[in-house]
This record gives C-alpha cells, sequence and structure tokens, in this order.
C-alpha cells in the first residue's frame, strides 16, 4: 500500500512511521508531509492507496487538504488531540478517528481494517459532511445516521426527536420513516450538539424547534410538530427553560 | 302647668333636632374625612406592597446570586478533588519508570491510559451532575491505573444494588473517587506480605440519595495514628463539598468514618450522596 503520512509534530511522525514499518511490511510510505500545501503537492502527484492525516497542521487542516483535492480514492485514517469541533465533525459524518495519544493496538486495528479491505470506503458524501460541517456552514449541515446497510445523510431540521430503548436509539422524522440504530442516546446527543438539540428526559432528545407547545405540570410536557407529547424530567426543566428562551 | 309641660316639649324637641343635626353634620365630616383618607391608605399599601416586592426580589436574586457563586465554587473543588497533584505526579512517574526500564509498549500503553482518565476527568468536572454510569466509568479507569502502578496489589470490588439504573441516576462527579483513592493509599501496606488487599465499593439507594460503602484494610498502627490524627485532606475537602451540595439541594447528606476490628483492621467510610432522576 502507497501511504502518506499527513502530520506537523515530526516525532508523531516518526512514531507512526515506526509502528507502520515494525508491524506491517506490506506498507509502504511514499512522503511524510506537515503543511496544506505540501499535502496537496504531494497527494495530487502520487498514487495513493492510503493516507494517516492529523486534523491540525501547518497552514490549515486536513479538511483544507481534502477540499482542495476535490476528488479522491484512497482510505484515511484520522488522528486528533482536542478538537472540540473536529471531533463533532467526525460524529456527525460518521467517520472514525484516533485520539492523541494514539493507543498502538488501536492504531494496530484501525490499519489491519484499511489493509484487509475490511474497513469500507467512505462515501464521497461523508467527506461533504465532514468538511461542511467543520466550517460550521449552516444550510450545508447535515448529519450521516449509520443504520445496518447504509448511511442516511439528513438535515438536522427534519429531526424531530430521538428515543432511546437501552443500546438502540430510534430517529423521528418530518419527511420520512423512522430509523433505528445501534447506538446509545448520548452518542446522539453528541452528535446533535450544538444544533439546536435538547434532552429533555434520559430517554429522549427534542429538536427545539419542532416544539409546538408547553404544557405546566411537575416537569410539564411537550407538544411535537408530530403530535407526539414527551414528559420533560423535573430535574432538567430549568435548563430546558433556559434551552427554550434562547431559541 | 299645662304650658310649661308644652314649652319643655318643644325645648327637648328642638334640643333633639338640634341634636341629630350636629350628628349628621359629623357624619359627613367623617365621611369626608374617611373619604380621603382611602385613596390614601392605598396609595399606602400600594407603595408598601412595591417596596415589600422589590426587597423580596432582591433577597431572592441575592440568594440566587449565592447558589450560583456556590455552584461555580462547587466546580472548582470537583475539579481541584478530583485531579490530585499527588496521583498525576505518580503516573508520570510511572511512565518515566517504564521509560528508563526500557520498556516502551507498557510506558505507551501507561501513557494512554492516563491521558484517557484525565480526557474523561475534565469532561466530567464541568458539570455539577452526571450519570452514576458515568462517573464509575471514570473511578474505574482511575482505579485501572492504580492497579497498573501498583502492580495489582489490590483487588477492586465494585457492588451497584440491582434497583439502580446506573444511567438513570444523577450525582455530583468524582465525589466517589477521592474515597476509594484514600482507601487505596491507606488500604495497601507497602512490606508485602504476600496477602492482596481488597477493596470493596458498594452502592446502595437511599431515601433520595445514594448510600456509598468503601471498606478497606488498614494496618494497626495506622489506624491508631488516625484516631488522633486530624481527618485526611481529601476527606476535608468532601466536606466540604456536601455540605456545599446539602445547601444546593436541601438535603442533610453525611459522611461518616469508623475503624472496625475483625481477623484485620477495616476502615469503613459511608457517604449519602445527594441525586437527581429522571
Amino acid at each position: 500500500m502507497q501511504t502518506i503520512i499527513v502530520e506537523d509534530d515530526h516525532e508523531q511522525q516518526e512514531w507512526l512511521e515506526n509502528v507502520l514499518k515494525a508491524e506491517f511490511p506490506n506498507i509502504r510510505i511514499v512522503a511524510r508531509v506537515d503543511s496544506v500545501t505540501k499535502a496537496v503537492e504531494s497527494l495530487s502527484r502520487n498514487e495513493v492507496d492510503f493516507v494517516i492525516m492529523d486534523v491540525m497542521i501547518k497552514g490549515g487542516t486536513s479538511f483544507d487538504v481534502l477540499e482542495k483535492l476535490g476528488d479522491f480514492d484512497f482510505h484515511i485514517v484520522f488522528t486528533t488531540s482536542f478538537e472540540e469541533y473536529a471531533i463533532r465533525a467526525f460524529r456527525q459524518a460518521a467517520i472514525d478517528y484516533l485520539l492523541k495519544p494514539i493507543d498502538r493496538e488501536e492504531f494496530i486495528e484501525a490499519i489491519k481494517r484499511v489493509e484487509q479491505k475490511e474497513a469500507d470506503r467512505k462515501q464521497r458524501e461523508q467527506y461533504e459532511v465532514l468538511i461542511a460541517n467543520y466550517a460550521r456552514n449552516p444550510e450545508d449541515q447535515k448529519i450521516a445516521i449509520p443504520d445496518s446497510s447504509s448511511i442516511l445523510f439528513v438535515h438536522p431540521k427534519d429531526i424531530i426527536r430521538c428515543v432511546s430503548d437501552n443500546s438502540y436509539t430510534t430517529f423521528y422524522f418530518s419527511d420520512r420513516k423512522p430509523v433505528t440504530i445501534s447506538k446509545s442516546i448520548k452518542h446522539c446527543e453528541q452528535i446533535l450538539d450544538g444544533l439546536g438539540f435538547y434532552r429533555v428526559h434520559n430517554r429522549v432528545l427534542v429538536n427545539l424547534k419542532h416544539i409546538e407547545k408547553y404544557k405546566r405540570g411537575d416537569g410539564g410536557s411537550i407538544l411535537l410538530s408530530d403530535g407526539e407529547e414527551v414528559d420533560i424530567s423535573r430535574r432538567r426543566k430549568e435548563s430546558f427553560m433556559r434551552a427554550f428562551k434562547e431559541l | 302647668m299645662n304650658l310649661f309641660l308644652f314649652l319643655q316639649a318643644t325645648r327637648d324637641q328642638s334640643a333633639e333636632e338640634y341634636a341629630e343635626l350636629i350628628a349628621q353634620q359629623q357624619e359627613q365630616i367623617e365621611l369626608v374625612i374617611y373619604g380621603s383618607l382611602i385613596p390614601l391608605i392605598v396609595v399606602f399599601i400600594f407603595l408598601f406592597f412595591v417596596v415589600y416586592r422589590s426587597r423580596r426580589e432582591a433577597a431572592f436574586r441575592k440568594r440566587e446570586f449565592e447558589l450560583q457563586l456556590s455552584r461555580s465554587n462547587m466546580e472548582m473543588k470537583a475539579l481541584r478533588s478530583q485531579v490530585n497533584p499527588h496521583f498525576i505526579f505518580n503516573c508520570l512517574a510511572s511512565i518515566q519508570h517504564f521509560i528508563s526500564k526500557n520498556d516502551n509498549k507498557q510506558a505507551e500503553y501507561y501513557l494512554v491510559r492516563f491521558s484517557r482518565l484525565i480526557r474523561q476527568v475534565l469532561e466530567n468536572s464541568t458539570q455539577n451532575m452526571v450519570a452514576l454510569s458515568e462517573d464509575l466509568e471514570a473511578l474505574e479507569m482511575y482505579v485501572e491505573m492504580e492497579r497498573l502502578r501498583l502492580q495489582n496489589q489490590f483487588e477492586f470490588d465494585l457492588q451497584i444494588d440491582e434497583s439502580i439504573n446506573p444511567e438513570n441516576i444523577f450525582i455530583p462527579p468524582l465525589i466517589i473517587q477521592p474515597l476509594v483513592e484514600n482507601a487505596i493509599w491507606h488500604g495497601i501496606d507497602g512490606d508485602g506480605n504476600g496477602k492482596k488487599a481488597v477493596i470493596s465499593c458498594t452502592i446502595l439507594s437511599g431515601d433520595h440519595f445514594l448510600e456509598c460503602t468503601i471498606e478497606n484494610p488498614i494496618m494497626e498502627n495506622k489506624a491508631q495514628k488516625a484516631s488522633y490524627k486530624r481527618k485526611s485532606l481529601g476527606l476535608v475537602l468532601i466536606q466540604e463539598r456536601l455540605e456545599l451540595l446539602n445547601s444546593v439541594y436541601n438535603t442533610d447528606c453525611q459522611i461518616t468514618q469508623e475503624d472496625v476490628k475483625k481477623d484485620y483492621i477495616s476502615r469503613i467510610t459511608r457517604i449519602e450522596i445527594p441525586l437527581e432522576s429522571d
């Protein structure tokens, strides 16, 4: 596999290269680059199968590199340390990433999956979501919802609510049938963070824009645009009201 | 005689009329006085009400501000009691030890766990309440680090009452961890008599609070010393936090500690933790 390492920290470059050399004889490292310009240049000049990319690099981000390349056909393993927006964009695009410092075993596992073609090639649209959501461009923002067979791309405004059943979460939409995925509600809450959603109950996440009415009561309840009534837990009422008013 | 009676009668009559007239006038005067007093009283009541309300609001705002202040203080305290500097430097020293032994893989493994724990702690400590499941996740990561550092010199036994759903119970973050930390630091004797210490943590649901009991063996000389010495700093910090929580949540949660003599001396720390649930 023809491989390029995009990473601005030279010690980290060396670490990646050492692990790759020790564990993967089939991997041939074509280049080690540390900036947006150099990455774009070497990625468009070489035939590349596989790229390891850190998010923050000299001159911008790896997402800038992908945007500039436009069309590409290689596997990517992303690494990042503490970039909140990058992590959110990865989650929203349903793309895996490795946290730094990188766990050696996890890194090896990720490369093995790429090598054995077990990792499915990410869809073009997933990268588009990644780039748009990182730039926080509200019109283009979509989220990727992977169910067992395919990935659904939806606008957050079309999601009315998410309801959890232990490790499964069901999404209810305004324009299509419900979809159940095998992710926890906490994961979904992280995906939808900053997009106007609120966890009114341990089991329910609602889109604040789809609330039609608030009914008083112990915690109170809300009527959603699809006619569903959802209870608000008492402990979340106060902060819910705050979030609702900010809207 | 008759005339006298007649005169008397007319005089009485006119006197009566006169008195009646005066009474009527008096009534009118009173009416005017009281009538003009009513709006005045209304104005006074209104003013009184306005002043009272603004005072009450000010007092309410002050209380809210104080609560907010104590909440932000609590966040700080959570952070402070969470990331015990002693523990951080011990971890770094262990990593250094692996590096100097050229045990690169172990050093890396340790470093990655350490960074994950710090990440989780940073996330949890910004919140006033976290799901019990998340708090226990951080606790177990912490215990794993200590076991690694102390070469598995102890066993950790975590028991949660079946009636508790850890996803659905919310507690102040990292209040249990420092107690487990104390238990580990006091519960393991350095002379290594071959016996593995067992540190247990049992969580039961009480009436509007969580009851957490931590039990660890303690060396005899340490137990005696402890009775003279004041409480450990970790315990004092927890106590302060608990008092703040009690004032915010209107509870009366307590922390107690006792040493019980079995075939060894066992230190039992019991804490009641305020909780919220959905």
